[in-house]
């Protein structure tokens, strides 16, 4: 009796070696955001998390008092995390860039077409439509929108679809770039933007995020949450008045929020229900989940680039078809790309800013995108 | 009975890029207004 209490951990191991196998998935995971520097902001809890909650009998993911269930419930099922994450991001983004150039604004709406492309590709392979769904929302390339999605929609894909999320947005430089050079010629690389930047008045910057709030909110009333709480970030920061406020959400709100939305996102990458034998070895693994991240991200990045194509023509030549490419979201990283990648044929060619617009617009496409799915399939 | 589903994801892409679309253009409408209504003059004062 003794001895089952002090080895219970190591006979529930010997009994469930899937439990064995999830944690060292979970110290891949910490040896890739520690010594690769693959997200770490996210990766180390996730990881630390998945080891957390597959040690056996250790009660964390107990109905009503396990720590895990308890964080689960309170921020996940109730979608507090990524909510909160959200007006963090808010205070961070800077939507001058897009105001100054409101046309970049569909670029951001062609880039969400991943989404749904891949969603039929999930469709095709055999994912019921809810989870297609929530696998072809990793092409938001925003993971609190993906977190938010997954969580009403395929409550189980959860982790797969989180990490899938994260890990995509940390290899934008990877991805997009190769993508890039196949979609577009030299030449259409090599065209220089000089379009002037629109004066923006500070009135017309408050009250952008109101309007954005009402127009997202009225077309698609399940992106209100998301858009709200996004919007109301960036309202601390332009208003001008609570600038204590903006730097805690930026700062604080996001690291806590982070904190605990990566531990408890790792702890439900439990063996039961990662390595579940229904579907760990059929077209539905989690290994497969992860993969049409990718299929996501490439179907973003080609529609971005095929629209800003088109913007190329109709404007006489005017408009780089890069900065399609950061139309998928993924605030910043895409829009770094998009420069990298202009200034590769042309040393002189910043596309810095127009990318950022395209950026930002495609922040708020995706959170529009998100709601379109939630009120289409549960509307 | 896949085809039935295949059917509805692509009513749900559809909608969804409409959606996105629509709000968008709504977006530069409304950017469009806003600078028309509060030109950037106005922090001059």
């Amino acid at each position: 009796m003794v001895s089952e209490q002090i080895f219970g951990g190591f006979l529930g191991l010997v009994q469930t070696p899937a439990h064995l196998l999830m944690m060292v998935l979970g110290g891949i995971l910490l040896y890739l955001g520690i010594k690769k520097n693959i997200e770490p902001v996210l990766l180390l809890p996730i990881g630390l998390g998945v080891i957390l909650g597959n040690i056996p009998f250790s009660g964390v993911h107990e109905e009503g008092v396990g720590i895990f269930w308890l964080l689960n419930d309170i921020g996940l099922r109730t979608e507090i995390f990524p909510l909160l994450i959200f007006i963090g991001i808010g205070a961070m983004i800077d939507f001058g860039p897009l105001l100054e150039r409101p046309y970049t604004v569909l670029l951001g709406a062609a880039a969400q077409f991943g989404i749904f492309g891949t969603l039929l590709v999930a469709l095709v392979l055999g994912f019921p439509l809810n989870e297609a769904a929530a696998i072809g929302i990793i092409g938001s390339a925003d993971g609190p929108t993906s977190i938010y999605v997954a969580a009403l929609l395929a409550p189980k894909l959860l982790a797969p679809i989180a990490v899938a999320a994260y890990s995509y947005m940390a290899l934008v430089p990877i991805i997009q770039p190769p993508i890039m050079r196949l979609l577009t010629t030299d030449a259409e690389r090599k065209t220089r933007m000089t379009t002037r930047a629109r004066p923006v008045s500070n009135t017309a910057k408050v009250l952008f995020p109101v309007v954005v709030i009402l127009i997202a909110g009225l077309i698609a009333p399940m992106s209100t949450p998301l858009i709200g709480f996004l919007m109301f970030g960036n309202l601390l920061r332009v208003s001008g008045v609570v600038e204590r406020l903006s730097n805690s959400a930026q700062n604080e709100l996001v690291n806590i929020t982070t904190i605990l939305l990566g531990i408890t996102v790792g702890s439900t990458m439990t063996a039961g229900n990662f390595l579940n034998p229904d579907t760990v070895f059929t077209l539905r693994s989690p290994v497969l989940i992860f993969f049409m991240g990718l299929v996501a991200f490439a179907l973003d990045t080609g529609a971005g680039l095929f629209f800003g194509k088109i913007m190329y023509y109709i404007s006489g030549k005017k408009i780089n078809p890069l900065i399609g490419a950061a139309g998928i979201s993924a605030f910043p990283m895409s829009a770094r790309v998009v420069q990298r990648e202009g200034l590769r044929v042309d040393p002189h060619n910043h596309l810095l800013m127009y990318a950022v617009g395209a950026n930002t617009a495609g922040q708020i496409a995706s959170v529009v995108a998100g709601g379109a799915v939630i009120a289409l399939l549960r509307g | 009975m896949i085809s039935e589903e295949f059917g509805r994801g692509l009513w749900v892409m559809g909608a969804g890029m409409g959606m996105v679309f629509v709000a968008l253009l709504a977006l530069w409408l409304a950017m469009a207004v806003l600078g028309w209504i509060f030109p950037a003059k106005e922090d001059k004062s």
